[in-house]
């Protein structure tokens, strides 16, 4: 992602209505929605539903944006509400239904259809563990490597807030990882020497 | 940032957020020159700046992987067009809305589907257009699940108690197996239809608890008095 990308997006025409450049607007963006709603998603919810919804809502509501400057921020609260109230919804019955037919479902192994490894799931829960305000910009700067520019524009705050935000992020980051590695190591620790105690007698 | 940044003057919160920013700088390929210089002091009386710094940098990486291809799934979805727009959807999730009456919104639902609802258990079967005949039926026990329930679809129609099937079949969970096929957890809905003497509707009592009361059929209007 680069900041001719940003400035080359038709997002006045689309807002106007022309079908065509609200596609190609929507194909620039629709990765960063998807980060979105990873971050304020609950585990549960699916990915691809959610974001069908947002296409859905972007084409109903696009022509409400008044200023195109405010279609980032617009598209990226729509993008939070539908996360929160659909993805409630969307998971409490995608559960029921699971637990109806004696399932149920470990969302945590699984984002999308990707099944994960072991040290990729562990980075991402700790990723969707850290606080609202340097989980998304955290993973944001994931994303094709978005500028802080870019991450400020869609959040609405000063670049310099995104830094300190990303930077102190990745710090919580790497001691949930820390603090993680060290309880398993405790407890298999544990387990071993109790192992040796049962072994022993 | 600049190079004469003493950190023993600094207070411990300062420290830690230049650490943080230098850290995140490194990671980022922004580093200038004198962000360098910093670090560089910075490790020359904290030796741990270095472990941290590869430990960032291998989570930042594993963490753009997994986003990486979180995200793909994204470039998989267009906005809607053609007959299925929006527009065409929200008007139709209206109209059904705007009815009351669990039994008017049935009857809204299934005339939707009219002509799409697969009616033919032939089909279900994977068998021949005109449907199984009752003499080639095998008998329910050995009937393999599709089968089975292609002879359910089919003396249902016989009798009138089902409609037919929902074409569309809700999919719940997908596992990707080990042996490279995939487990799709999903609901087939189908429509029947009962004719009875007695109703009965969900309702809450005072105190917030689930009961159920009786309908008074007689009072509901016939479709002959509509």
């Amino acid at each position: 992602m680069n900041e001719r990308w940003d400035q080359t997006l038709p997002i006045e025409s689309a807002i106007a209505g022309h079908s065509d450049a609200l596609s190609q607007v929507w194909v620039g963006v629709r990765r960063w929605v998807a980060v979105i709603l990873i971050a304020h998603k609950p585990r549960e919810a699916d990915l691809e539903d959610l974001l069908q919804l947002v296409a859905l809502q972007v084409c109903r509501k696009v022509h409400e944006v008044r200023d195109p400057s405010l279609f980032k921020p617009w598209l990226r609260t729509v993008t939070i509400n539908i996360a929160r109230e659909q993805g409630r919804k969307a998971s409490r019955k995608r559960v029921g239904m699971l637990r109806l037919v004696g399932r149920t479902r470990n969302e945590a192994d699984q984002i999308g259809n990707m099944q994960l490894s072991e040290d990729a799931k562990r980075v991402l829960d700790a990723a969707l563990s850290l606080p609202e305000k340097y989980r998304e910009p955290v993973l944001m700067r994931c994303q094709q490597s978005m500028s802080y520019k870019q991450i400020a524009e869609v959040l609405s705050l000063p670049e310099t807030t995104i830094e300190t935000r990303i930077a102190r992020g990745r710090r919580m980051l790497r001691e949930t990882i820390e603090l993680q590695t060290k309880q398993e190591l405790e407890a298999e620790k544990k387990q071993r020497s109790r192992a040796i105690r049962v072994g022993g007698a | 940032m600049s190079n004469d940044h003493n950190q023993s003057n600094m207070s411990p919160e300062n420290s830690a957020h230049l650490r943080d920013l230098l850290i995140s700088r490194v990671i980022d390929g922004s580093a200038s020159p004198e962000d360098w210089s910093s670090f560089r002091i910075l490790a020359a009386t904290d030796a741990e700046v270095w472990t941290d710094l590869s430990d960032a940098q291998r989570e930042h990486e594993a963490l753009c992987e997994v986003m990486h291809a979180a995200t793909a799934i994204a470039d998989g979805i267009d906005l809607p067009g053609g007959s299925g727009s929006p527009l065409v959807f929200e008007s139709r999730v209206t109209t059904a809305s705007r009815w009351g009456g669990w039994a008017i919104a049935a009857v809204v639902l299934l005339g939707w589907f009219t002509g799409t609802i697969s009616m033919n258990p032939g089909q279900v079967n994977g068998g021949a257009s005109g449907g199984p005949t009752a003499g080639l039926l095998p008998a329910l026990q050995q009937a393999s699940p599709d089968e089975a329930f292609g002879q359910y679809l089919h003396a249902g129609q016989t009798s009138g108690q089902v409609v037919g099937e929902m074409p569309n079949q809700i999919v719940i969970e997908t596992l990707p197996l080990e042996d490279g096929t995939i487990e799709v957890t999903f609901i087939r809905q189908i429509v029947e239809r009962r004719v009875l003497d007695k109703a009965y509707r969900e309702a809450v009592d005072e105190f917030g608890n689930p009961i159920v009361l009786p309908v008074d059929i007689q009072s509901l209007k016939t479709r002959k008095s509509q």
